[in-house]
């Protein structure tokens, strides 16, 4: 096997690789970058150098993707609390924000409806003015974030804006979660409402109410004119409808384009907003294969496989080879078509997401060299329209709404998951003892579980256990 | 930060909330284990309350951050590495389970009898890159990470690493480096060959974490 050896944190390292390496990170003089320029265009060899550090570097965003679960933050408040608790360290903390939390865990602990701890203490202070202030902390990150009304106005007035939020509710993204329980009830009906929400919506009301109160004076001030003004519009729900939206999809934003879109400069934001709806809606469409059911993913990939067999018909060089090649390698003829539909469908893949154009370049030339099939153009994916179920044609049209380019990505990613998912289940003889275990019918693993260890095996390494 | 430092509650949430993400990407490539990548995050979080009153105005609070987060993921690489008896502090990872370096190779192997190359042609990209990163030393990644996509200056990831502007220059080109080895010959054809090693580069760094 060959090895490959990788430069140590002390190996020496070529004085021009760390050149060019300070060049792409932007960290030359002036000078330094004009030397090297001039040397880079007298020097192909150094050119290609340069490429192929770059290269390996656009890779790392093929990364996957870190999300981190929703409760991270809550449940670190949580620890926050029972750390301050536990040091006694309360006095300089808001005593309701830090009680509330723990307060809530306790009483789910112990089984004490939290919904009366909840509403009991309401009582407490300034009964009014806290159920008012209520209703606002259930939707502090609308406020907080969508604070500025004129913004929202020209979000919810931009087809864009609005297209890419129906979409996105299509693959439940931009849906604000449990923001409307106290807001639409009246101050009279709160109490009652509250004390009937569900344990899981009382802990993250909670969690609001908790940081509302955690705010300065001036802070929770601001919020509540926040909230005033857009109840005194004649258009406030669509507005705290925007608000919500935006509040979920700004996270998504990096912190430029977040400043970018909420500054005065009016040109500079427009541009930016439509940047950062072209990203989501590319997102929203590479993501919408979470939606595609089994039906949809079988038409798909039999489409896939008509269109490699009309490339054969019509003649087409590089399919029909790689076709041949593959049938060399595999024998079976799923296997064989796999391949080539694989090599067809992923030569074409490039995310125009969140890319410089030199990756993308780069990344479709992975697959496109000269052996291989041609990518799937667009209109061999706009033939699938054909065979897709009316179901999934309604979220294609919604995710799209009308967009070419849209349409060619979302079905591109479809493409690609139909093949994922007809990956060649491995055959009997190249599964691991623990899958063979797992594949064996119940009654006959309740047998398998009586035998000594060796038998056990024994069994396991027959072609058909207990035959 | 400073209203955190003041004990606001809900600008710590709000701070939690704007760098959890970041966190976390950065736990899952410098940890010990991807899925610790949360509990690190959270202990990072933690040890950055329980510090705030340190925390000193003007200090840029993502330099800050970081720093302590690759304390946080040190110590857990080296108490793991104590529970698994393995005397190597910054080794990449190869206790992991189930896709370090180890697994791809064995992977691209155990597949050559039937089907060489398609696993990982069927979009396995990421996991051919993430093998990669994972081959670097444990500095080197940090060093990637805050570079790439933390948008750091040498002098930021400098300050936050505790090394010298030189030395941030010199990892960072190792790292381009190896990972243009890695990489080059699926950045070619697209390929991973299965005839190369990553778990062999991952040694070797480990040796020279050592």
């Amino acid at each position: 096997m060959m090895s490959i050896s990788t430069l140590h944190d002390e190996s020496p390292i070529d004085p021009d690789d760390e050149l060019l390496v300070s060049y792409l990170d932007g960290e030359l003089s002036r000078e330094e970058e004009s030397a090297l320029e001039n040397r880079l265009v007298e020097n192909e060899t150094l050119r290609d150098r340069l490429q192929t550090l770059q290269s390996g570097w656009d890779l790392l965003d093929d990364l996957p993707d870190s999300a981190p679960s929703l409760k991270l933050v809550e449940s670190t408040l949580e620890l926050v609390v029972a750390d301050l608790e536990k040091s006694n360290n309360s006095k300089t903390w808001t005593l309701r924000s830090i009680r509330w939390p723990a307060m809530m865990l306790i009483a789910s602990l112990i089984g004490i409806g939290g919904a009366y701890i909840f509403s009991g203490s309401l009582k407490d202070y300034q009964y009014q003015r806290e159920l008012d202030d209520l209703a606002i902390a259930e939707n502090l990150d609308a406020y907080l974030r969508g604070r500025d009304i004129e913004l929202m106005r020209l979000l919810a007035a931009s087809p864009n804006w609005t297209s890419m939020i129906s979409a996105g509710r299509e693959i439940d993204e931009f849906v604000a979660e449990n923001a409307n329980a106290v807001n639409e009830t009246t101050l009279s009906e709160r109490e009652e409402v509250v004390q009937q929400l569900p344990m899981e919506k009382l802990r993250q009301l909670n969690l609001r109410w908790d940081r509302f109160n955690a705010l300065s004076e001036e802070d929770q001030a601001a919020v509540r004119r926040t909230a005033s003004a857009v109840k005194s519009q004649p258009d406030s729900e669509m507005l705290l409808n925007t608000m919500q939206s935006y509040a979920i999809w700004s996270q998504s934003l990096t912190a430029e384009q977040r400043d970018t879109i909420e500054s005065s400069d009016t040109l500079a934001r427009r541009a930016a907003i439509d940047e950062a709806i072209e990203q989501t809606q590319i997102a929203i469409s590479q993501r919408s294969t979470l939606k595609l059911d089994e039906q949809a993913t079988e038409l798909i990939y039999f489409a896939l496989q008509q269109i490699v067999r009309n490339r054969v018909v019509n003649g087409q060089d590089t399919t029909k080879n790689h076709l041949e090649r593959m049938k060399e390698r595999f024998p079976d003829v799923e296997d064989h078509y796999f391949g080539t539909i694989a090599a067809m469908v992923f030569s074409g893949s490039s995310r125009t997401g969140n890319s410089n154009n030199n990756s993308s370049r780069r990344r479709s030339s992975w697959f496109g060299s000269g052996e291989r099939p041609s990518p799937i153009t667009n209109s061999e994916l706009a033939a699938l329209r054909l065979v897709i179920p009316d179901s999934t044609l309604e979220i294609l049209d919604l995710i799209a709404h009308g967009d070419p380019l849209l349409e060619t990505i979302t079905l591109r990613a479809w493409s690609e998951e139909a093949t994922r998912r007809h990956f060649p289940m491995k055959r009997p003889e190249e599964s691991t003892y623990l899958e063979r275990y797992i594949a064996t019918p119940s009654r006959d693993r309740d047998a398998l579980d009586l035998l000594p260890p060796k038998e056990i095996l024994g069994e396991l390494s027959r072609e058909t256990p207990f035959p | 930060m400073l209203r955190v430092r003041d004990d606001d509650a809900g600008a710590f949430a709000e701070l939690m909330k704007r760098y959890e993400a970041r966190l976390v990407r950065l736990m899952h490539t410098i940890g010990p284990r991807r899925d610790m990548a949360e509990d690190l995050a959270q202990e990072t979080f933690m040890r950055v309350f329980r510090a705030r009153k340190t925390y000193e105005a003007g200090a840029k609070f993502s330099t800050w951050l970081f720093t302590i987060a690759g304390n946080v993921a040190r110590n857990a690489a080296r108490s793991l590495g104590r529970r698994h008896e393995v005397s190597e502090v910054d080794a990449p990872r190869l206790n992991d389970a189930p896709s370090g370096p180890q697994l791809l190779a064995a992977t691209a192997l155990d597949a050559s009898g039937m089907i060489p190359t398609r696993i990982v042609e069927l979009a396995e990209r990421a996991e051919v890159v993430r093998a990669a990163v994972e081959a670097l030393s444990e500095r080197q990644r940090m060093a990637l990470m805050l570079s790439r996509f933390e948008n750091m200056s040498y002098a930021e990831i400098a300050e936050t690493m505790g090394l010298t502007t030189k030395a941030v220059k010199s990892l960072l080109s190792r790292a381009r480096v190896n990972l243009r080895e890695l990489l080059e010959s699926y950045i070619e054809s697209g390929v991973i060959p299965s005839e190369v090693d990553f778990s062999e580069a991952a040694n070797s760094n480990m040796d020279d974490d050592e």
